[in-house]
């Protein structure tokens, strides 16, 4: 008995062992590769070492930062929209009941369920016909459709924790739905609110098909610009594209994780309200 | 007057719900809309933008009914079960293990979700430069003396089986499931363990018998998502499978790119054909779902 738990445990610890290492690997020759321009088989390591790269990253002819502000500006939109709609949506789809909920919620939630090419091109479509649309614009409703489904179930999960009672006490305390929204469910929210913006911002920066097809392959956000290289096979140059595109991500994450924690902070002085939901939980 | 005053008042019934409004317009026109909208100009309809007119309705997709297609069809299909299977299966396992040890050790959570920020498209790159027969591991593999060439390291990029395709996918979707999954499994846990522990079970027969009858829906569902995803992508193949392998979204995306407007038509075609199968999928996949609710949600 004792030596199959033994044999059980090693089996895990050797699987979890092998799928780290597989996970971490494939990094380590990315950052070698961004800092040497010579690196022949059966090397380990290369012999000489430069910059090469990232000079050539940041001069003009890179695009490196025009890549990446369009990226940010795109990504930005589509936060603001995903803000804007998933917010209420989630709302309503967590706290009150109603007829055809289930179509609803499922329409909303397609795009994870269905690939949405398709739609892209009609939409890139409609887009040439009324040029009125600012491409920033028309590649950010793109990625709204990519990103809406992660943001309104987040958010939703997070409704549902929350629960109705504390919004019930406070409306008969005589408060009306926007004080209720405002004082009571933005705080609890706003971990949330912070996770998906995260999901939705690295969502966004990462797509190549719908900025293509969305921009007829003209606005030049990151993938777009290191896809190329990615094909023609300068790995130095892709290595150091790559790194400068977790530049932003690995910046977000720890914003996300500072906000996180100062919310954590002020939810501890305010006092009480975390031991308010988990009471709540639990009598869910 | 009353007309209007019975409207009134049913209109300040459902006010709440309102807040729904945007973003269900937002998929209907744009979603829906948009499908359709792809739909009318692979049929050939009129409004097309395409100079050529054809006057035969449904062109591009007789078009598809070839050898050809069918078989990038196949490929294209299998390939995105494969992954979703594969990665819900091992998903699943390094879930559970986490949920059980990631007291002890934080950090292989965040080694598990960094793939989740990484683009597809790095991810692919990420396996060309370690898959290569003069990649990293090939280089690894040389050091311990395993292989003495090059050419002994087996051929991982561009390869028949598509073997880089899925090991470059898996390491995007693996962490997507233990991340969809894990919040729920450690709530299962800390709601389940002391009570199964009093009745006298294991954590096998806790798996068993909560948390799997639980989490079916979710996991089943984080797969469909796998698959659908996978089936319509295009970085990963595009950069790590070779031509002949015949994707179906890579030589779609050919068709739409390079061969202009009267080619759209196929394109949208190939599209299609792949969103149907996803739907349809996902229909069967329901469909098993209502039957084991039905059934009482027994496992085994």
């Amino acid at each position: 008995m004792v030596k199959r738990l033994y044999v059980r445990r090693s089996v895990n610890v050797i699987f979890i062992t092998l799928l780290t290492l597989f996970l971490i690997f494939p990094f380590i020759p990315l950052i070698i590769w961004s800092f040497t321009k010579h690196w022949p088989w059966p090397l380990l390591l290369p012999e000489e070492w430069n910059i090469s790269s990232w000079k050539y990253l940041l001069s003009v002819s890179g695009r490196a930062l025009e890549g990446l502000s369009n990226s940010l500006i795109v990504a930005s939109l589509t936060l603001l929209g995903n803000l804007l709609l998933g917010i209420p949506a989630a709302k309503v789809l967590a706290q009150i009941e109603f007829i055809g909920k289930k179509a609803v919620f499922s329409t909303l939630l397609a795009p994870l369920f269905i690939p949405y090419t398709v739609s892209i091109i009609g939409m890139h479509d409609f887009a040439i016909r009324f040029t009125l649309l600012n491409e920033y614009v028309s590649v950010a409703f793109a990625h709204l459709i990519v990103t809406l489904p992660y943001f309104i179930a987040t958010i939703w999960f997070q409704f549902r924790l929350i629960g109705n009672k504390l919004q019930e006490a406070a409306v008969s305390l005589g408060a009306n739905r926007w004080k209720v929204f405002l004082w009571i469910e933005a705080p609890l929210l706003l971990p949330s609110v912070l996770l998906g913006s995260f999901l939705v911002v690295v969502i966004s920066l990462s797509q190549y098909l719908p900025t293509w097809i969305m921009s007829g392959g003209t606005l030049l956000t990151m993938p777009l610009i290191i896809f190329p290289f990615a094909n023609s096979g300068d790995s130095s140059i892709v290595a150091a594209y790559s790194l400068l595109f977790f530049v932003p991500v690995l910046l977000l994450l720890m914003v996300y994780f500072l906000l996180v924690r100062i919310n954590a902070k002020n939810n501890l002085q305010i006092g009480g309200e975390k031991d308010a939901i988990r009471a709540n939980k639990h009598s869910n | 007057m009353w007309r209007m005053n019975k409207m009134i008042h049913q209109l300040n019934k459902h006010k709440g719900l309102l807040g729904i409004l945007p973003a269900l317009l937002f998929m209907l026109i744009f979603f829906v809309g948009g499908a359709f909208h792809s739909l009318n100009i692979s049929l050939g309809g009129q409004d097309s933008m395409s100079m050529v007119v054809h006057q035969e309705k449904f062109w591009a997709y007789r078009e598809l009914i070839n050898s050809t297609f069918f078989r990038s069809l196949g490929v294209t299909v299998g390939m995105a079960a494969v992954v979703a299977v594969l990665s819900g299966t091992i998903g699943l396992l390094a879930a559970l293990y986490l949920a059980e040890r990631s007291k002890h050790w934080k950090w292989l959570n965040i080694i598990f979700q960094l793939p989740v920020g990484i683009p597809h498209l790095l991810s692919a790159y990420l396996f060309m430069q370690v898959l290569m027969q003069s990649g990293w591991y090939s280089r690894i593999a040389y050091y311990f003396g395993w292989i003495d060439s090059m050419e002994a390291f087996p051929v991982l990029v561009h390869d028949q089986w598509g073997t880089g395709v899925i090991m470059a996918y898996m390491w995007k979707e693996v962490p997507f499931i233990v991340l969809l999954i894990s919040p729920f499994i450690v709530k299962l846990i800390s709601d389940w363990k002391e009570q199964s522990i009093a009745l006298g079970g294991s954590f096998s027969q806790t798996v068993r018998w909560v948390i799997v009858p639980i989490l079916l829906p979710i996991w089943v569902g984080g797969m469909w998502v796998v698959f659908a995803f996978t089936i319509g992508a295009y970085e990963i193949p595009a950069l790590l499978a070779r031509t002949s392998f015949g994707s179906i979204p890579v030589t779609a995306f050919q068709e739409y790119s390079q061969f202009g407007l009267d080619r759209q038509a196929v394109a949208i075609a190939m599209n299609m054909v792949l969103a149907v199968i996803s739907f349809v999928v996902g229909s069967i996949l329901i469909y098993l779902q209502l039957q084991w609710y039905n059934r009482g949600r027994r496992v085994w």
